[in-house]
């Protein structure tokens, strides 16, 4: 069986009906977004990879089961991701307080002085810390909108909200982001 | 949008770029998937491959008819196995009144045996002391 769409709601009936090739190209579509979004939540490229593979792991073994209701697969993938972030949290030790405070001292610095962004990664760095600096929800939708690049009806799917919350959710999140980015403005 | 909001998604669009995942998660995915992919038993593909819109009709309607017969023969076996009741009587080993003696019986049958084996023991020492004291 071939599968020639695009679609993401055609390829995902398709591999639910054991198109393989139908499942790669879900792969190929959704992996590096599901890669994105983990990574900007646990800051850890190895974790991120291992989660992203674990989301597409359950999705293969539970899409006999998926119920599109005229929805996005985008949201079905999202919602697994999403999950998937959690479980990592809980499994994970705590880390102190104390441990923390290093990262912040030098949030601050690099945010204060503007030459101190020597390259591509550390301007990456900040912009990362800045992303974690938001809260749960202003996150979630900068990794969504901007990161990913998904459109506000999709990402209002994902979060199960209004797309006029989103609109408001990442007017507030780029307030913050200007804030905590002045240097590198 | 103003000019700032502008310069952080052009940023954040720049750090999505550099995200990259290796390439050889693919290839890992696969093997994950080989290792605990079970659709490749055979009997479970089959159940998989099935059509359940017309099997699932057919398969109740086959127990339908099954339990259908089997409620009808059930009445007629069940009169011939019991016995009738003039015809029915309980052994007379298990009555209440004379199951001492069934034990008491079975007791003494059992000292019986003992005494016997016991007695069996002693001539076959007798006969083995004998042949003894002869080859001496």
């Amino acid at each position: 069986m071939g599968s020639d769409s695009i679609d993401p709601k055609v390829l995902i009936k398709q591999a639910k009906d054991g198109d393989k090739d139908a499942f790669g190209k879900l792969y190929k579509l959704y992996f590096v977004p599901v890669f994105r979004y983990a990574y900007l939540r646990v800051s850890d490229k190895e974790e991120a990879e291992n989660i992203a593979q674990e989301v597409f792991l359950k999705v293969y073994k539970s899409i006999e089961n998926y119920n599109d209701q005229g929805k996005d697969p985008l949201a079905y993938f999202f919602t697994i991701t999403r999950n998937q972030v959690i479980d990592f949290y809980r499994k994970k030790k705590p880390i102190s307080l104390d441990q923390n405070l290093p990262v912040l001292e030098n949030l601050e610095t690099s945010f204060g002085n503007p030459e101190t962004f020597v390259d591509q990664n550390e301007k990456a760095r900040v912009l990362n810390m800045a992303i974690q600096s938001l809260n749960d929800i202003q996150r979630e939708v900068v990794i969504l909108k901007f990161i990913n690049g998904f459109e506000n009806n999709q990402v209002a799917e994902i979060l199960g909200k209004s797309e006029e919350a989103i609109r408001q959710i990442q007017h507030r999140a780029l307030k913050v982001l200007k804030q905590k980015l002045e240097g590198l403005l | 949008m103003n000019k700032d909001e502008s310069k952080i998604i052009r940023l954040l669009q720049g750090l999505a770029l550099s995200l990259t995942p290796p390439k050889s998660s693919l290839e890992k995915l696969l093997a994950n998937i080989d290792s605990e992919d079970v659709t490749k038993e055979p009997w479970i593909r089959y159940i998989y491959s099935m059509n359940w819109k017309f099997a699932a009709p057919l398969i109740l309607a086959v127990l339908a008819l099954g339990g259908f017969f089997a409620y009808k023969s059930f009445p007629t076996s069940v009169t011939q196995l019991a016995p009738s009741a003039e015809n029915f009587q309980i052994p007379q080993e298990v009555t209440a009144q004379n199951s001492d003696s069934v034990l008491t019986q079975t007791d003494q049958e059992i000292n019986q045996n003992m005494n016997q084996l016991d007695q069996d023991l002693k001539d076959v020492d007798a006969v083995q002391q004998e042949e003894d004291v002869n080859s001496i």
